[in-house]
């Protein structure tokens, strides 16, 4: 099989989830979007490891996954003191440090 | 970047098409659950979507013979990170069916413009680069080869490769994971004291919040 299948289709992954994080107001949204774009760039790792020949691809994809549930469990915990501060989580609207 | 002729046993017709049909298939399957999720008005069916296409993720991670990373997705993404982002979505309380998580339809058009942007720049690359690479199926326990898919990864393998060249690096997450866990409990605590202490010392400082919240909605 052709490499290519899977690189294409991570490129789209990623993709959707540039266009979710630019197109979405909603907090939780935004989250979900940098989800698909992690995954995506988990899919490429794995992908060039193979061809490479070595596990190195495949151990960066397991920190990936390690640091996105970090990243999810900040950020989930930011989005609830947004709501319980402002009772709503629109990141339009979080404008207080704007200059 | 094709396998070596010695190493890569002959291929049955229907070994070589299988894995690129199962590909095709899933990812078929990731691509409209990932569509789906982009564009939805209910978080609740974002966030089922975004299952489906962990799901596929795993399956991908499996069909590339990264077996105990396919099972750590099912584990640490379907199991925890989904059912965190439903809970996320419960404790917001988003209105389902609102229209109200998009941004207006300039801001849409040029993310969309961003977006087919990224992913031609990627795909044209990939293509340019490695347009005649293949993997190539290899059954039994053959050598690891460049470009040739051996048996499945197992875990002693990644194992051996994760704690023998990767151990500070893999220290260094569990550290953030530590970080992470202390801080997301700290951000979304309750702060017991404000609701403990008498209300009459309060009102001015509870006014200025509310002054604080309402001018940022403006």
């Amino acid at each position: 099989m052709t490499v290519n299948i899977f690189l294409i289709l991570a490129a789209f992954l990623f993709s959707l989830g540039v266009y979710g994080v630019l197109a979405r107001r909603n907090a939780v949204m935004l989250l979900l979007s940098v989800e698909l774009m992690l995954n995506g760039v988990n899919i490429m790792l794995v992908v060039f490891g193979v061809m490479v020949g070595n596990l190195t691809g495949q151990v960066f994809a397991l920190f990936v996954i390690a640091v996105a549930a970090a990243e999810v469990g900040v950020g989930l915990g930011l989005v609830l003191l947004m709501y319980r501060n402002k009772q709503h989580v629109n990141v339009d609207d979080a404008d207080l440090m704007k200059g | 970047m094709s396998a070596p002729a010695g190493q890569a046993v002959p291929l049955l017709l229907g070994l070589a098409i299988g894995p690129t049909i199962a590909a095709v298939v899933i990812g078929i399957v990731m691509v409209v659950a990932g569509i789906r999720l982009v564009t939805t008005d209910n978080v609740v069916h974002a966030a089922i979507s975004l299952m489906g296409v962990l799901a596929g993720v795993a399956a991908t991670f499996m069909l590339l013979g990264a077996e105990f990373l396919g099972w750590t997705q099912v584990l640490v993404y379907i199991g925890a990170i989904v059912v965190l982002f439903l809970f996320g979505v419960m404790l917001t309380r988003a209105r389902l069916g609102e229209a109200d998580l998009d941004a207006p339809v300039a801001q849409r058009w040029a993310a969309a413009g961003t977006a087919v942007l990224v992913f031609g720049l990627l795909t044209t690359v990939f293509v340019k680069v490695f347009g005649s690479a293949e993997i190539t199926v290899v059954t039994g326990q053959a050598p690891r080869e460049p470009g040739a898919l051996t048996s499945p990864t197992t875990a002693a393998d990644l194992a051996h490769d994760l704690f023998r060249d990767w151990v500070l690096p893999f220290e260094a997450v569990s550290l953030v994971l530590l970080a992470a866990l202390i801080g997301a409990i700290v951000l979304a605590r309750r702060d017991d004291r404000e609701h403990t202490r008498p209300r009459v010392a309060r009102p001015e400082i509870e006014v200025i919040d509310e002054e604080i919240g309402r001018g940022g909605e403006t």
